[in-house]
């Protein structure tokens, strides 16, 4: 029996070590570095206490990050829970081209999101930009999209959503094929209306699916880094800054690493808290409908 | 339990080679000045040259070219050399930054502007070198430090001032304007005659904050008698005095006289926009634009003046600095190749055709490029004085990406000039405090 084991525990070991160099390791230095006035490259720093996070308390950029981040989570979650519902319902039934539509809208989801934002950006630029130039077809005036920080933040989500609907699609189908066609076909039976199935069988049962697919593009829109970089880098001024673009603005332009880190032990800990909580109540509904 | 208990070991052992390979990393940082060279350095007197060398820089397209072809003429006559040459753009500052941090430069490099106050203590001094004694006296105070050392071969001179549409003005019966008031009102007119006062590539927020740059050096630094110079130097500048530096750009904004795309227009945009005639002014340290933009419409016009003075009680001027200019890394191994290709470098035709891609003057004294139409300006403005370029003397390193942010904040209708100064003074202290 102990001859057994030890081997078997030692394969953990690969696992361990990669954990370790890759997040212990950094997390512990992250935490160091949160604490110093470090300018990113220099070969000295002095150790500030806590000074980096106090500012975190007063910074107006950190405070437009974090909205901007919740915006960038909350809102590409929202939409894409229910373009991906829609699109799954649509093409989940059989019909010419159906392989083709799921393709097509899967297919952005595969390119790097830091192309997604640049070709977005030929959307919506002022000069020669595809919208604009519709606009004056109709006989409009141009508009500068992304001049405006509040409205840049919002084309920023709908460029998220366009991207990663696909990957909420398939996740809903492939929830909706583990559906027994039994409940609906009784339910339809029984004279239930296809509003009535939808809110009262496939919804529920979709539930599992949905937290799965909920937590992933709460992640991913909180951690929105290329296509905000791709398409404003984060302006006019600081007004579409996520978290993460801000760290690496802090970091690599502003060169004051220290307080980057410090807002990235805050990142870290934001996502940690918010997604275990959401997992947590979905999972608590799912487990009261089973 | 057993289990348990290894489980727990392992961990702990993890746990403790984090720690100390954090620990490990805050112990080499005292032990970075004292690396000692591995250079195996070439045969002196010897007269092949080999290895294999990196250079990179953030140099534009134009000049680009220009050294690069510098650079495969030196390999043609040494084939047994071979050079890396690369351009990293505006990723260029968060590249070396990163390359710094790791102690891992490339063997050359160009410093844009920064081989004092910030590689100086990852370059090699280079007054030994034959070509010191030609550059230019006027010049060496922009790349020297405290005790005379230089560190890099300069090509070319940075000169910032505006650029202005002759056609346009002359169509407007205005002459060079003297201060920011006759400056103002000249875009008033330019804008009602339906053209861009001042034209602004913001989707590249470093536009925004050249303009200020800029601006800065009359309305801070060649008003000497107000002593703010000193001041920014001490660190007891009072920062309220930045406030009409950024209200300049605020007023550009709010009347009107930028172009309507100023906050979103793409720097690729700026030659083809000056070819349309319908940009009065540019505020910028690129004569190259004019050439750009010549090559679009041989017909558009354009000159460079000095930055319109403060007021009518003092004189306009320039700001200049740098520009062109590479230093080789003092850790590298193939030092002896790198001085033997800065030595190549220095030969007045290629640093008269690198003057002559980017229109800017020469660093060394004897190279007479020709500058095209923008000479004329500079033997006009041969008398003007020229300041170093303010946030690479009067800022802290670091303080470039707050112009940045302040600046195309200010475009983008995103933060007040109150705002803006005190985003200053708040980096300036921040980073002051690092340096």
């Amino acid at each position: 029996m102990k001859k057994k084991n030890i081997p078997i525990d030692l394969l953990y070991i690969p696992a361990l070590i990669l954990l370790v160099v890759f997040v212990v390791y950094p997390l512990i230095y992250g935490v160091q570095l949160s604490l110093t006035n470090w300018n990113g490259y220099s070969p000295t720093y002095k150790y500030v206490g806590l000074a980096n996070y106090q500012k975190m308390i007063h910074d107006k950029m950190f405070y437009t990050a974090l909205k901007n981040t919740l915006i960038y989570g909350f809102g590409s979650t929202a939409l894409q829970t229910i373009l991906g519902i829609l699109y799954a319902l649509l093409l989940q039934k059989k019909f010419p081209g159906q392989t083709l539509a799921r393709v097509i809208i899967y297919l952005p989801a595969m390119i790097a999101s830091l192309i997604m934002g640049y070709i977005s950006y030929f959307l919506v630029q002022y000069n020669n930009g595809a919208i604009n130039d519709i606009v004056k077809l109709l006989g409009g005036q141009p508009v500068d999209w992304m001049a405006s920080g509040k409205r840049a933040v919002w084309i920023i989500v709908m460029i998220n959503v366009l991207q990663f609907v696909g990957k909420t699609m398939i996740i809903m189908i492939a929830g909706l094929q583990g559906i027994p066609d039994s409940y609906n076909e009784a339910a339809s039976i029984d004279g239930a209306s296809y509003p009535q199935r939808l809110r009262h069988i496939t919804l529920p049962l979709l539930l599992p699916a949905i937290t799965t697919s909920v937590v992933l593009n709460l992640i991913g829109g909180l951690k929105l880094f290329g296509i905000i970089l791709a398409t404003t880098s984060g302006g006019p001024g600081y007004s579409t800054h996520s978290l993460s673009t801000l760290i690496n603005y802090l970091y690599f332009q502003n060169q004051n690493a220290g307080y980057s880190a410090a807002v990235g032990m805050f990142m870290f800990l934001f996502i940690m808290v918010i997604s275990t909580f959401i997992r947590r109540v979905l999972e608590r509904k799912v487990a009261d409908l089973s | 339990m057993r289990n348990n208990r290894l489980y727990a070991g392992l961990l702990a052992a993890g746990l403790l080679a984090a720690v100390s390979l954090a620990g490990c990393t805050s112990g080499t940082q005292e032990v970075q000045g004292g690396k000692e060279e591995e250079t195996s350095k070439a045969e002196t007197g010897t007269s092949v040259l080999k290895g294999e060398i990196e250079i990179v820089t953030n140099v534009s397209e134009e000049t680009f070219h220009v050294v690069n072809e510098i650079l495969v003429n030196f390999m043609k006559e040494n084939p047994e050399v071979k050079i890396s040459y690369t351009t990293q753009g505006s990723d260029y500052e968060q590249l070396m930054k990163a390359r710094m941090a790791s102690n891992d430069l490339p063997d050359m490099f160009a410093t844009h502007g920064w081989s004092v106050a910030r590689y100086s203590e990852y370059l090699r001094p280079l007054n030994d070198q034959p070509w010191y004694e030609l550059i230019e006296e006027s010049f060496l105070r922009n790349i020297e430090n405290g005790k005379g050392e230089i560190f890099v071969l300069p090509f070319n001179m940075d000169q910032g001032g505006i650029i202005y549409n002759k056609i346009l003005l002359q169509e407007l019966g205005l002459e060079i304007p003297k201060n920011w008031d006759e400056f103002l009102a000249a875009c008033k007119l330019a804008k009602e005659k339906g053209w861009s006062g001042v034209f602004i590539a913001g989707k590249d927020s470093r536009q925004p904050a050249n303009l200020l740059d800029i601006a800065a050096t009359t309305y801070l630094i060649s008003c000497e008698d107000k002593g703010y110079a000193a001041q920014l130097e001490n660190g007891d500048f009072d920062w309220n005095n930045w406030a009409p530096v950024s209200q300049l750009l605020m007023d550009l904004k709010k009347e009107g006289y930028l172009n309507i795309d100023s906050v979103t227009c793409d720097p690729v945009d700026i030659p083809s926009r000056m070819a349309d005639n319908s940009v009065l002014f540019l505020v910028s340290t690129s004569p190259d634009l004019i050439k750009q933009a010549q090559e679009i419409n041989p017909d558009a016009s354009y000159g460079m003046a000095p930055i319109p003075a403060l007021s009518d009680d003092y004189q306009p001027a320039f700001c200049g600095g740098e520009r062109e200019a590479y230093g080789i890394w003092k850790d590298t191994k193939n030092e002896e190749l790198c001085l033997a290709i800065l030595d190549y470098m220095a030969q007045p035709e290629n640093v008269r055709s690198v003057c002559e891609a980017s229109r800017k003057r020469s660093a060394l004294k004897g190279v007479n490029p020709d500058l095209g139409t923008v000479a004329e300006d500079y033997e006009a403005y041969a008398d003007v004085p020229i300041y170093p370029i303010f946030d690479r003397v009067y800022l802290p390193s670091g303080m470039w990406s707050t112009l940045k942010t302040i600046g195309s904040a200010i475009i983008g209708d995103e933060m007040t000039v109150e705002e803006s100064v005190e985003i200053m003074k708040m980096d300036y202290e921040t980073l002051r405090s690092q340096n």
